[in-house]
């Protein structure tokens, strides 16, 4: 396929947090929040002055420094952010916003936090308590918190305008990116994609990683520019199987690269950083306030394993399961980054109840937060694509004797 | 050999098998009293196995063998003990062991895997193992059990190998071999299909940590039970938490009351608060005894039993506050006569961060070797307030607030405050020269803290010694390492000669 | 008569010494704790014979 015009800049504006356009809004005046979760709702941070992005430590090498305050036995990215963090490389930051999301991200800002390790005049770092359930309770939580430690919070040290016309001006630029990304993806339900699923995980990552309004000019040129591709014909030989990519966090779109050199087409996407559900538009009707409504969107979309009611626990399944069929999907690979608890569990339930009780091949892994070239797991991707060949003939009634 | 502390060489009662050569002799009027509670402790295990379900249970689950060693979990608990110290150890590990019978009695008596009563079992409510429960405080006709804590939690401290079958098991599943062994374990008796099937519905939670949140929403699948969860926040001493884990509690009481048709009376709510609040009274004048410089009640004599009554209990069982201003008296007599704990005290030491489950007697020997006195540990240093005793709305938030505050996570959530902070602040009034930081290894809410504890010991000159172990899993750290720790400490750093040299090393590798 | 209940009492005395004098030596010497360790392993293999369901 002809390369993405825009795909080699938005590789290069991934491999650094404080990238080019995040300078640019910081020059115009912005003032610039680290992020870290979907539960601390995106679509606040297109406020005027604001520019928000997720907290990542792209090119990260070792963690000697980090592993001495967490441990060796904490989550590499929480280990990769204090290190970052000790090194100096969140200096550009005005403050952080973050949610509890785990303990151990709890665990890695505290420490950003005690050992001062952002000193930026006027930084400061607001811990977010997320609610834990898809019901009405959580969605109340959720409005008093995000009203109280986030929004309130901007007007006091910034005066960031938070009033509800500002708050839907903020929605309509998060949904115009959730859109674009939307149509970009859907391309990948096709039988012969005219995207791969590394070129759209890096378009959605760079979204994680830059303001918006500044990203969008980039965005709606490639959505342009697909609607005319044409797919590669030797594709089907290149990629063997396709498959939906699920799991805790992937910042860098070099791993789903390896899976697919392994042979795996990544048609979908279920993984914290990716597209669903957090690229989903929020839509507003006039009847409630806007606050309320970007909370709802948060609480009932949410597919982190945190939401532990029991309603949430299966939709959770039912939401892979919509997406396999959707895109098209042979199989799901589930991944988690190693010493993640939630991810651990998830990952372990989802390989049972997914291959059991809704009939896909799961391919179920662990792995480091720096995405090496990994031999193991090339190996492991083209096994499963072979199981998932042999599965397809016997289905065909072309397996052999065996 | 003889009534005085370390008269006795007690680490040569260990010959590297599963028993110790023989019970230790503790002058003749201890040994006397140590023998008659003997006498009690099979009295009241043989009655429990003399009942037909019992009995059945004893063959049906793997985990019942734990409990073949609990005159052993007995004597390893009150090793070394003498006088006053082991009048009180008794008084709380009997009563830990009566209550023990008493609840799988009740569940056996429920589990229709054995062909139990399906009426009695229709009376059971289930909670999570780490859950505080005093939301059953008002339910007087159910009766709250924690199916997990028979064949977990209790099955750990009785012997240290106890849970290890079941962590494999959950493995083998495909959750990781990094995660606590605690839930892991718990998982392991679902997947194996090793817990008693009773109950009409479950209550589960957040509490303690990630792990066990996750461990439950995949056990929910073998309870198969009407289940509601409750949800915590993780950052609970923020104020604006309040309403939001307050209306947790209405929901999780309205969800018992429509499915078991039973409703919520306060009466019997708050009788029961004033049970606990009694306790709570109790447990604040040991603490106050334990900074001056005749402490009393101290180490193994607070962990475990805290948790027994202040968790598990909730002020149901009114046994546990007669039993506590009994002690309270045994403590204002041996503090009076100023009664020593150890033979020399040579450091006075808080116990922080998560005990290991395997090793429950380890703060008995920090006593009995190395003179260092366990004056109070983390997990017990939980809420001390007073709760109400006559108003519904604010029982919302005072049981909110004591769910926030359960035993394992009151420290390892809600933030560097009552983590890190306030480790300094209870040294200071302990007047503590010494930290013994357990480090759960596989735990993932307090070591991401690890650094930050280094950096300030030093800056508060407080000897801060880590103890590495796996809370139910001795194969990452064994009984012999997590000793290793503090002798390495005590030889090296303080240049200190152990109170009893037998017990410096000695093979328990094998033992309960 | 009161011979007969001297005896009685004499017999009860001998059997509340006997079995004070056997349970001293199985508490001091650790003798219900070995025998719980020689029962441990064939109650293992017992539940290790059991059939189970395995499975969420």
């Amino acid at each position: 396929m002809k390369d993405l015009k825009h795909l080699y800049e938005f590789e290069k504006l991934l491999l650094e947090s404080n990238n080019d356009l995040v300078r640019q809004a910081a020059d115009r005046g912005d003032k610039i929040i680290g992020i870290n979760c979907f539960q601390l709702p995106e679509a606040f941070y297109n406020l005027p002055g604001i520019t928000a992005i997720h907290v990542r430590a792209p090119r990260t090498g070792t963690m000697e420094m980090g592993t001495y305050y967490m441990t060796s036995m904490t989550c590499e990215y929480c280990r990769a952010v204090v290190e970052r963090a000790l090194e100096g490389g969140y200096q550009f930051l005005d403050a952080i916003l973050e949610t509890a999301a785990c303990s151990q991200v709890a665990d890695c800002f505290e420490n950003l936090e005690r050992l001062q390790l952002c000193n930026k005049e006027g930084f400061f770092i607001a811990h977010i308590d997320a609610p834990m359930k898809s019901d009405e309770n959580a969605v109340q939580h959720m409005i008093r918190m995000t009203r109280r430690r986030i929004l309130d919070r901007l007007t006091e040290e910034f005066g960031t305008d938070t009033s509800e016309a500002a708050l839907r001006k903020s929605v309509e630029i998060h949904n115009e990116v959730c859109r674009l990304i939307s149509e970009i993806g859907a391309y990948r339900a096709e039988e012969n994609p005219r995207i791969t699923g590394y070129e759209f995980a890096v378009i959605c990552l760079v979204t994680y990683a830059c303001p918006k309004d500044l990203l969008l000019p980039m965005l709606r040129e490639t959505a342009e520019e697909l609607k005319t591709r044409e797919p590669d014909d030797e594709k089907k030989k290149k990629y063997r199987a396709r498959v939906l990519l699920v799991g805790s966090e992937i910042d860098d779109a070099d791993y789903v690269k390896e899976i697919e050199e392994a042979g795996a087409l990544v048609v979908a996407d279920r993984y914290c950083y990716g597209s669903y559900p957090d690229r989903i538009p929020i839509e507003l009707n006039d009847e409630e306030d806007v606050l309320t409504q970007i909370c709802r969107h948060v609480v009932k979309n949410n597919q982190c394993p945190r939401y532990m009611d029991m309603e949430a626990v299966k939709y959770r399944k039912d939401v892979l399961d919509q997406l396999a069929k959707k895109y098209h999907a042979d199989g799901i690979i589930v991944q988690q980054m190693k010493f993640c608890n939630f991810w651990g569990y998830e990952r372990a339930g989802m390989q049972h109840i997914m291959r059991e009780e809704y009939g896909y091949p799961v391919l179920s892994m662990d792995r480091p937060y720096v995405v090496t070239s990994s031999g193991q797991l090339r190996t492991r991707v083209q096994a499963f694509v072979e199981s998932i060949e042999i599965k397809q003939l016997h289905q065909e009634g072309k397996g052999g004797d065996d | 050999m003889g009534k005085a502390i370390n008269s006795e060489k007690l680490g040569k009662m260990y010959n590297g098998k599963r028993y110790r050569t023989r019970r230790e002799w503790r002058g003749l009027k201890d040994t006397w009293y140590d023998y008659t509670r003997w006498l009690y402790i099979w009295k009241t295990m043989i009655k429990f196995m003399a009942n037909p379900q019992c009995l059945k249970g004893f063959f049906r689950y793997r985990w019942m063998v734990n409990y073949l060693a609990a005159p052993d979990f007995l004597d390893r608990h009150t090793e070394g003990l003498r006088g006053p110290q082991l009048r009180i150890a008794h008084k709380e590990f009997d009563l830990i062991v009566e209550h023990m019978c008493t609840t799988m009695k009740t569940l056996f008596e429920a589990d229709q895997n054995i062909g139990g009563d399906p009426e009695k079992s229709k009376k059971l409510v289930l909670l999570d193992e780490n859950m505080m429960s005093q939301v059953m405080n008002g339910f007087p006709n159910l009766t709250a059990i924690v199916p997990e804590i028979p064949p977990i939690y209790t099955s750990s401290t009785m012997a240290q190998d106890g849970v290890i079958h079941y962590v494999d098991v959950c493995e083998e599943y495909g959750v990781p071999g990094d995660v606590c062994p605690m839930p892991a374990g718990e998982l392991g008796v679902a997947i194996e299909d090793d817990y008693p099937k009773v109950g009409i519905c479950m209550l589960h939670c957040n509490t303690t940590c990630d792990g066990s949140l996750m461990g439950n929403s995949l056990e929910q699948r073998r309870f198969d039970l009407p289940s509601f969860g409750i949800a915590v926040p993780i950052r609970y001493t923020d104020p604006e938490t309040r309403d939001y884990a307050a209306q947790e509690i209405r929901n999780a009481i309205k969800f018992v009351e429509d499915v078991t048709g039973e409703k919520f009376d306060w009466n019997a709510y708050f009788k029961n608060m004033k049970t606990f609040n009694g306790e709570t009274k109790c447990f604040k004048e040991w603490l106050e005894v334990s900074k001056t410089d005749y402490p009393q009640v101290i180490g193994n004599n607070v962990a475990l039993y805290r948790d027994a009554y202040y968790q598990v209990a909730g002020g149901r069982d009114d046994t546990f506050l007669k039993n506590e201003q009994e002690i309270c008296k045994i403590m204002y007599d041996a503090y009076d006569k100023k009664n020593p704990v150890v033979s020399e005290v040579r450091h006075r030491a808080i116990l922080w961060g998560v005990q290991a489950q395997y090793y429950s007697a380890f703060p008995l020997w920090l006593q009995n070797c190395w003179g260092i006195v366990p004056l109070i540990d983390m997990l017990s240093l939980t809420s001390t307030d007073i709760y109400s005793e006559d108003d519904p709305e604010q029982a919302y938030y005072d049981m909110a607030d004591l769910y926030a505050k359960e035993n394992m996570r009151n420290r390892s959530e809600g933030g560097l405050d009552v983590g890190v902070d306030d480790l300094w602040r209870f040294c200071e009034e302990y007047r503590a020269d010494m930290v013994i930081m357990y480090e759960h290894t596989r735990c993932k809410s307090m070591t991401g803290y690890h650094g930050i504890f280094d950096d300030e010991a030093k800056k508060h000159g407080i000897h801060l010694i880590w103890v590495p172990h796996g809370l139910m899993d001795p194969r990452y750290a064994s009984r012999g390492d997590m000793r290793n720790e503090v002798n390495r400490y005590m030889r090296t750093v303080l240049h200190e000669e152990p109170l009893d040299p037998s017990l410096e090393d000695f093979d328990d590798v094998k033992a309960w | 008569m009161g011979k007969f209940i001297g005896n009685v009492i004499k017999f009860i005395v001998i059997i509340a010494v006997i079995l004070f004098v056997l349970s001293w030596i199985v508490y001091y010497f650790n003798l219900d704790m070995k025998l719980a360790s020689v029962m441990e392993p064939i109650m293992n293999k017992h539940y290790d014979r059991m059939k189970r369901d395995k499975r969420l």
